[in-house]
């Protein structure tokens, strides 16, 4: 079991706690102010943290998987908002913001990214789903891929549970073929259909020598609810200084069935 | 790379609910495009409107009930008998499923919204663009992996080559790819918006094109890995190979050159080991937008020359958005089988600027083995499918 190798990682958590590999944060400067102005503050968010992962270092082949269980639910939400009129008028601008690949869109025009960007949702599994993704394409011969993840608290759409996200937070996880050390590195992603005895998650994390095990996360750093908190478990592991170790990340998919994630950190200071 | 078998394949679309209605509404010139709808009642402008009751989910689904749902249900019911002997070669464990929608027909929601401000309504269940691939797992009683993709347009076509990571990895033994989208209000004054809509049928690659139509549909194809069993597609139909690409230009306009469709088409080809003169027909994005159709026809004249075939289908069914790419490629798997071209409808006048060979009415294409379907989105995302039939 090698896996692919973790070039660079970033994440932000409700606008402010940052999980980042190095000392330095940009503000975001990077993203032009007429654009800026335009996008919703989930895109922003994303766009951000694809950036710090250092995205702009990746080779325009590279190509970005968004994943989201919500994706544009509060710009859906102002649309909603406008259709009560008479005459409803939708803005252009809110309306191609609406679209779920509106972040991989802004990062392609702003990066001059021509690789095969998609946008990839599984409800609370979005973020391992795009691992399996992102492995299948390097695997497939891919030699990078940056999977970012990304929702906002759901404040603009009263007719969503707003328990399902309470708290922004985005993250990103620059991903290669390379033998670089990187972060760590990306040992392995399976998925495990359902069992019916169900499933042994310490067995498994035995069996593949792991020294933690994280299963169905639905909460980030600070206890708000998230639907990708498995990404901010991840970005935890990876940046956080120690010993190397080996994390199993196991999420129940709402199709049925489990995504395996295994990661491996090595010595920080 | 190596062709993936496709074992069958469905459409619903303003055509019908069955490939035999589309076929004779192909062959026969026949718009599904009307004016008056009961989807979007009051809408300036035709709309291809699925026009039977679609039935309801079967039981178990109830609470993911929309009307994307019901037309995913729809376009899965013909492929029940490939899709059980499927299941019998391999386990349900080994069968993968992706789901292409744009919107995820917000229709629903608007309607509980514009009622009572949406109340008591499971957007999570119901809407969320996830849940499109959950319910499809259920229907094709699938239990490999799953999940949505959600690039604008080009959904479905992405979702097919999701898929078909999934076989090419060994990830699944077999996959179904499902595409749609349902009308509603969002899309409509969100197009309206933006000033593309044409208030009178649609007129793909026309001097005097203003603009698209909206439709709505699904399509469902059922892939596997090669060996697996016979192909029930009526013909030894397979996925030749893609070419997906961003073009970094522009939120919603295409680069004027056809940059963009060049690069996805030349790589489509590469992809599937063939060359332009292999090519006999492409299923052209054409929006019928002046910016669209423009730009592909430069892109796709410039990797294929000017004498390949090509029609847009939206005069047909209108743009199905997410559905758009499923429903098209099951336009061109049947004009493989059938070895005739459906015309596109609306052309009086070719633009002078669009230099490729659009097809004014239904063709014979006697031993054309690869076709190509292009879709392209908002984002810049780009993508081509070559489809390919042993004779």
């Amino acid at each position: 079991m090698n896996g692919f190798s973790i070039l660079g990682a970033a994440g932000l958590l409700d606008g402010s706690i940052q999980l980042h590999h190095d000392e330095t944060w940009g503000d975001g400067d990077f993203i032009p102010k007429n654009v800026r102005r335009r996008i919703s503050r989930l895109i922003a968010q994303v766009l951000r943290v694809t950036y710090e992962a250092g995205g702009m270092a990746a080779s325009e082949d590279a190509a970005m998987i968004f994943a989201t269980a919500n994706g544009e639910i509060n710009t859906i939400g102002a649309i909603l908002q406008a259709l009560l009129a008479v005459e409803p008028q939708v803005s252009p601008t809110l309306f191609h913001n609406s679209v779920h690949n509106a972040a991989p869109g802004y990062w392609a025009i702003l990066a001059k990214r021509l690789a095969a960007s998609t946008t990839l949702t599984m409800g609370v599994a979005s973020f391992e789903a795009a691992m399996l993704e992102a492995w299948m394409r390097l695997s497939d011969g891919e030699s990078e891929v940056q999977v970012s993840v990304g929702d906002e608290a759901i404040t603009g759409a009263p007719w969503a549970d707003p328990a399902h996200c309470t708290v922004d937070f985005a993250g990103s996880f620059r991903v290669g073929c390379g033998t670089e050390p990187g972060l760590g590195r990306l040992a392995l992603v399976e998925f495990v259909p359902e069992e019916p005895d169900g499933f042994d998650e310490m067995a498994r994390a035995q069996v593949l020598g792991a020294t933690e095990v994280v299963c169905d996360p639905m909460t980030v750093p600070g206890g708000a609810m998230h639907p990708c908190a498995g990404a901010a478990v991840a970005l935890s592991f990876l940046l956080r200084p120690g010993d190397a170790g080996r994390l199993l990340l196991v999420r129940r998919s709402p199709a049925g069935g489990r995504f395996i994630l295994v990661f491996d950190r090595g010595v920080h200071d | 790379m190596e062709p993936l078998p496709i074992l069958g394949f469905s459409a619903v679309s303003a055509l019908g609910t069955s490939l035999d209605e589309m076929r004779d509404c192909l062959r026969a010139g026949r718009t599904g495009l009307r004016l008056g709808s009961t989807v979007l009642p009051g809408a300036k402008a035709p709309l291809g409107e699925v026009r039977v009751s679609l039935p309801p989910l079967p039981a178990g689904l109830g609470a993911f009930d929309s009307r994307c749902a019901r037309l995913s249900a729809l376009a899965m019911a013909p492929l029940s008998d490939v899709l059980g002997v499927l299941r019998d070669r391999v386990s349900s464990r080994r069968i993968g499923v992706v789901v292409g929608t744009s919107a995820s027909g917000n229709r629903d929601l608007e309607d509980a919204f514009l009622g009572d401000g949406a109340l008591g309504y499971d957007y999570h269940n119901r809407q969320s663009f996830g849940a499109a691939a959950v319910v499809v797992a259920r229907l094709a009683g699938a239990d490999g992996p799953a999940w949505t993709i959600s690039t604008a347009c080009s959904s479905g076509a992405n979702a097919v080559i999701s898929a078909a990571r999934m076989l090419r990895t060994g990830m699944c033994d077999a996959v179904v790819a499902v595409s749609v989208d349902a009308l509603c209000w969002t899309t409509y004054h969100g197009f309206r918006g933006l000033g593309v809509m044409d208030d009178g049928p649609c007129r793909p690659f026309d001097a005097d094109r203003c603009g698209l139509n909206l439709g709505e549909g699904a399509a469902a194809m059922v892939m596997a890995r090669p060996g697996i069993m016979a192909t029930a597609a009526g013909a030894d139909l397979y996925l030749a190979g893609w070419g997906a690409g961003s073009e970094a230009y522009h939120m919603t306009a295409p680069e004027p050159e056809g940059d963009g469709a060049a690069k996805v088409v030349a790589k489509a080809i590469a992809s599937a080991g063939i060359v332009p003169e292999d090519v006999g027909y492409v299923n052209m994005h054409g929006t019928a937008t002046m910016a669209n159709d423009t730009a592909e026809s430069r892109g796709v004249v410039r990797v294929l020359g000017r004498d390949v075939p090509c029609s847009s289908t939206k005069g047909f069914t209108g743009h199905l958005l997410g559905a758009a790419a499923g429903v098209e490629a099951a336009i061109t798997l049947l004009a493989l089988i059938d070895e005739r071209l459906p015309p596109n409808l609306g052309l009086t006048t070719q633009d002078p600027d669009v230099a490729a060979f659009i097809i004014r009415e239904d063709l014979h294409a006697p031993g054309i083995r690869f076709a190509l379907s292009n879709s392209f989105a908002f984002g810049g995302n780009d993508t081509s499918l070559v489809f390919g039939v042993r004779r």
